[in-house]
């Protein structure tokens, strides 16, 4: 591909920008990019100067669950990954105040747009587990009184003779813990264990029917979330 | 009045790690890209979706933005389109959203609207180039830029063949170039 013409490289980084390479094309292309410079001159000449098309249609806000989603997603990587309670004092921390009210706001808009199962369940943290390629499949949600209620929001069915297990996550080197089967079709309640005192967020894996048998997770990890809010005590 | 790249220096102190200024790129950035997102998808699950996945794409990946290969706002804009494509690309055929009336509506290439909303030099040589193009050429760049449209589903759409339409838009890609490339000069 090296006798691409000046032409040619134009048209296919423009062509790429604009969004007519689709599927294998796309990806091929993304592939010959990293390896010419001169090709990624063209794809960063197109993306200024069509850039501005997408500035151009009337402004619409998105609803202030998208950032809370946002924030529950990459909100573990900011934490210091060895001293997850050293967050809450760390210089971060209080530079991002403003930032972080905003995300609480955010997170007590979904605590109230999602009305619980149960009517004395007062959430105050949420966790937004999902991934990149399913989006939000499970919501967690923390209540002061130590329980959890876990719902399934678009989570897919599990394969065949398989479960779908919950993870307490801990820092990076703590080990996770389970808190046992998820379902992908009812609201359930559960009572956290004593080691939520530590918790930084939950995840969903794929276990053998019945769970994991070591007590750690032994499938792949499909989807994850950060704890939003905040905890009285 | 619009600085050429207001966007660049949040991102790179948010590939720093500062998560303040990544916070301000959404405050800044959020309504113009869910306005683009929705313009692709027309659902507004989806186009929260692929919002949420753009905006964790640009932490994550904020550390690749190059400040001297071009503005921010317009390497924003390209992530926030091909998180919806990538969107659009794994929804079920029938699941086509939007109806003929509202696929004529918004890219019809009147540029007054537009114009309203492009007030850097950059938008306004773009607008310049795109008024040089033929109508059927600027028609189908802004059907695929604003619809994500394939060029097979433009030719459909304009009830004509789809070589016609590659042609328009290779044709109109390369007017453009060579007119921004003038404007620049």
């Amino acid at each position: 591909m090296k006798q691409l013409s000046a032409t040619d490289r134009s048209q296919l980084a423009g062509e790429y920008v604009l969004g007519t390479l689709r599927g294998p094309a796309r990806v091929r292309f993304e592939r010959l990019v990293e390896d010419d410079p001169h090709l990624w001159q063209e794809v960063a000449f197109w993306e200024r100067r069509l850039g501005p098309l997408g500035e151009a249609l009337p402004e619409q806000a998105p609803p202030s669950r998208v950032w809370a989603a946002i924030e529950a997603q990459i909100g573990p990587q900011r934490a210091p990954a060895r001293q997850p309670t050293g967050f809450w004092q760390s210089m971060q921390f209080w530079r991002g105040f403003s930032l972080v009210a905003t995300g609480l706001a955010a997170a007590l808009l979904v605590l109230v747009l999602l009305p619980p199962a149960d009517t004395d369940f007062r959430p105050i943290q949420v966790a937004t587990l999902q991934n990149e390629a399913d989006g939000t499949a499970w919501i967690v949600r923390v209540a002061a009184d130590g329980t959890a209620e876990i719902a399934a929001i678009d989570a897919p069915t599990a394969p065949p003779g398989r479960d779908y297990e919950l993870w307490l996550l801990r820092g990076t080197d703590q080990a996770p813990v389970s808190l046992g089967l998820a379902s992908n079709a009812q609201t359930q309640r559960i009572a956290l264990p004593a080691t939520f005192a530590d918790g930084t967020g939950f995840a969903i894996s794929v276990e053998p029917a019945g769970g994991s048998r070591t007590g750690a997770p032994t499938g792949p990890v499909l989807f994850v979330g950060g704890l939003v809010g905040t905890r009285t005590n | 009045m619009v600085t050429d790249d207001p966007i660049g220096p949040f991102l790179e102190a948010a590939a720093k790690g500062d998560y303040g200024a990544f916070a301000e790129i959404y405050r800044l950035t959020s309504s113009k890209l869910f306005a683009l997102s929705m313009s692709i998808l027309r659902r507004n699950d989806w186009a929260e979706e692929a919002l949420q996945e753009t905006y964790t794409r640009i932490w994550r990946s904020a550390h690749r933005y190059d400040s001297e290969k071009g503005a921010g706002m317009g390497w924003i804009v390209t992530i926030a389109r091909n998180a919806a494509l990538s969107k659009l690309m794994r929804r079920p055929k029938d699941e086509f959203a939007g109806n003929e009336s509202d696929m004529l509506q918004l890219p019809s290439g009147d540029p007054t609207p537009m114009e309203a909303a492009m007030r850097s030099s950059d938008a306004r040589q773009l607008m310049t180039c795109l008024s040089e193009l033929d109508e059927e050429q600027k028609q189908s760049i802004l059907l695929i830029y604003y619809q994500g449209l394939t060029q097979r589903e433009v030719a459909d759409h304009l009830r004509r063949p789809v070589g016609t339409v590659k042609s328009w838009v290779r044709r109109g890609l390369l007017r453009l170039r060579d007119c921004l490339d003038r404007e620049t000069a």
